[in-house]
């Protein structure tokens, strides 16, 4: 039985590729439990596994075995419907290249979720406005990703990952593609929606000056979990 | 998503314009070529309507102008039963008229000499080829070198009651200008039939056709076919409605000609589109990724690339429309019927929209397949 404030867990997971002929192990049997309001940061050199796992958490792939439940369910034995519908009402996911679309605006961005969902559109408009805002990007709104500095490109992105008001954001080194002051800054405006908005948050990293804010270190090498910390 | 794939359209102008570019030909194909046939048709509906009667002429002629039968086989037909009045007629296209040759623009609408036995002209009750006598009056039995000439050709070359008209290089004097409903005989010369065999050289002893009118005009049918059965291989009636099939059936295949090229050109515009939409995919891998980590379906992603393929369309179609509809306008004024129809437009927009939906599906399938956590990588 799942403890019913473990939002993520992950039972003996193993992730394969096949590369040619050649079966790639990316993950080796991980087994991880997240609970609700941590801040975790997995840490772990290029190649450990550490982007398959986050992709793997955030309902994106499914494991070669093993078991993955999110809020208690078992997601390996959803369809791709039901996982889509499992990352638009409980995940959101930040990435390293921002990855926003560069014919529409900030606002657009941020709304983009919201678009296969019917709500009505002022509603839509409203509610990226005010998540803009929660990133200070209320004045940027009408600015094209061209016409935005890689760390305000970054808050965009976040809005959008937080518009259909997810309880779990995911990041895959959303830092990696930043100076370090705005680097900085991505990551305090992370650290307040899980203080004030209580959102579990997950960062993949290889940058270890960010472990000083995560709540859970999990250290990640050739695929296997090498030690974790509360 | 509406938006989104609309404004997909324009990250890549110019390979966007290209696959409008390739719809638009067969748009602009498709309506002209329908415009042209709608113009032929509604031109040639009017003649056929003008007369209820029936028409003899030679076996396997095209029309009067290609026909020659004997003048002395209207003696015959004047003795079956139910026929009213026999005119023998000469058909012929000049080769000048006022000293210039038959310009281009004449091709469509011809003047037509009209070479009419007058006094079996005058016993006719219908008004035969000719409409109503607007000017001047009708020709008689003694009236050589005289002509009624049509309206239409009266005000295109500024032709009064009483001006002369050189057919054939020989001055005639016109008496009368008739009206009628229809283009094709408004531009008719109606003259005494020896003088339109002298001037075509038409054989003696023979005519192009003779007009046959009946004591019920609704026996046409029955009265053809006594007359072919009467005459054998000698000559061929034929009733409106006869003239009016074979006119449906030879517009038809050209209508079907038109489809057909307006479907090789859609063919390989729908093969742009494909390629256009699956290059337009494979530089957006990322972000359809993008959109699926953030809860889009695979159903969604499809609806979205389709609306991509069918805006090209939608573009396509009208801005083909519009180019179409100069064209006919364009062709018209060299003096080609064209004659573009609520119909043909709407067949023409669907057309393309279809084109643009077809070319979409594949592309939409493969983005809708795209694993997402390979299309985050970019791979």
């Amino acid at each position: 039985m799942v403890h019913s404030k473990t939002v993520i867990e992950l039972r003996n997971v193993v992730k394969e590729y096949i590369l040619g002929k050649t079966i790639v192990k990316a993950l080796r049997g991980v087994s991880l439990e997240i609970k609700k309001g941590e801040f975790v940061i997995i840490m772990g050199p290029s190649g450990s596994g550490k982007s398959t796992l986050l992709h793997i958490m955030g309902a994106l792939d499914k494991p070669t075995s093993g078991k993955v439940f999110i809020n208690g369910k078992d997601i390996s034995l959803f369809d791709d419907w039901n996982l889509a519908m499992l990352r638009r009402k409980n995940i959101g996911f930040v990435f390293q290249t921002f990855n926003l679309v560069p014919t529409l605006n900030a606002l657009e961005n941020v709304m983009l979720p919201l678009e296969p969902i019917h709500m009505d559109e002022i509603e839509k408009i409203k509610r990226a406005k005010e998540l803009l805002k929660l990133v200070g990007l209320e004045h940027r709104m009408l600015h094209k990703p061209a016409e935005l500095s890689g760390g305000e490109r970054q808050r965009v992105a976040i809005a959008r990952a937080l518009v259909n008001d997810p309880e779990i954001i995911l990041a895959d080194e959303p830092t990696g593609n930043l100076d370090t002051k705005t680097g900085l800054q991505i990551i305090n405006a992370m650290r307040e929606l899980n203080k004030k908005e209580n959102k579990t948050i997950v960062i993949v990293t290889h940058d270890p000056t960010l472990l000083k804010y995560a709540t859970k270190k999990v250290y990640i090498r050739d695929g296997t979990v090498e030690r974790m910390e509360e | 998503m509406i938006k989104l794939a609309f404004f997909n359209l324009f990250r890549r102008k110019t390979r966007t314009a290209l696959a409008i570019f390739g719809i638009v030909i067969s748009i602009i194909a498709l309506i002209v070529l329908n415009a042209v046939a709608d113009g032929i048709y509604g031109k040639l509906d009017k003649v056929i309507g003008a007369f209820q009667a029936v028409v003899v002429m030679e076996k396997g002629a095209i029309d009067q102008t290609l026909s020659k039968i004997d003048v002395d086989l209207g003696s015959k037909i004047e003795r079956i039963s139910g026929v009213r009045t026999v005119v023998p007629e000469i058909w012929g296209i000049p080769q000048t008229v006022d000293n210039k040759p038959l310009q281009f623009s004449q091709v469509a609408s011809p003047v037509i000499i009209y070479g009419v036995d007058i006094a079996a002209y005058r016993k006719l009750r219908g008004s035969g080829w000719i409409g109503k006598i607007a000017k001047g009056e009708m020709l008689s039995s003694n009236d050589k070198g005289y002509v009624i000439i049509g309206k239409t050709l009266a005000d295109n070359m500024h032709k009064f009651v009483g001006s002369v008209i050189k057919i054939n290089g020989k001055k005639f004097r016109i008496k009368g200008i008739f009206k009628t409903e229809s283009e094709l005989l408004g531009n008719i010369v109606v003259m005494p039939i020896e003088d339109a065999r002298k001037i075509t050289g038409f054989p003696e002893g023979k005519v192009s056709s003779f007009y046959v009118e009946l004591i019920n005009p609704t026996e046409d049918r029955i009265i053809a076919k006594r007359i072919n059965y009467i005459m054998g291989s000698e000559a061929e009636a034929s009733t409106a409605s006869d003239f009016s099939e074979t006119f449906t059936e030879i517009i038809g295949k050209f209508r079907m000609v038109a489809l057909a090229i307006a479907v090789m050109a859609a063919f390989v515009a729908a093969i742009g589109i494909l390629n256009t939409m699956l290059m337009n995919i494979m530089e957006r891998y990322k972000e359809i990724g993008t959109l699926k980590a953030a809860g889009w379906t695979s159903w969604n992603i499809m609806f979205m690339v389709l609306c991509e393929s069918s805006f090209i369309g939608i573009l396509a179609g009208f801005l083909g429309i519009v180019s179409g509809l100069l064209i006919a306008i364009l062709i018209s004024q060299f003096g080609i019927p064209a004659l573009v129809k609520p119909e043909s437009v709407i067949q023409a927009f669907l057309f393309a929209f279809l084109v643009g939906v077809l070319a979409g599906l594949y592309p939409a399938w493969r983005a809708s397949r795209l694993n997402p956590v390979e299309a985050i990588r970019g791979a």
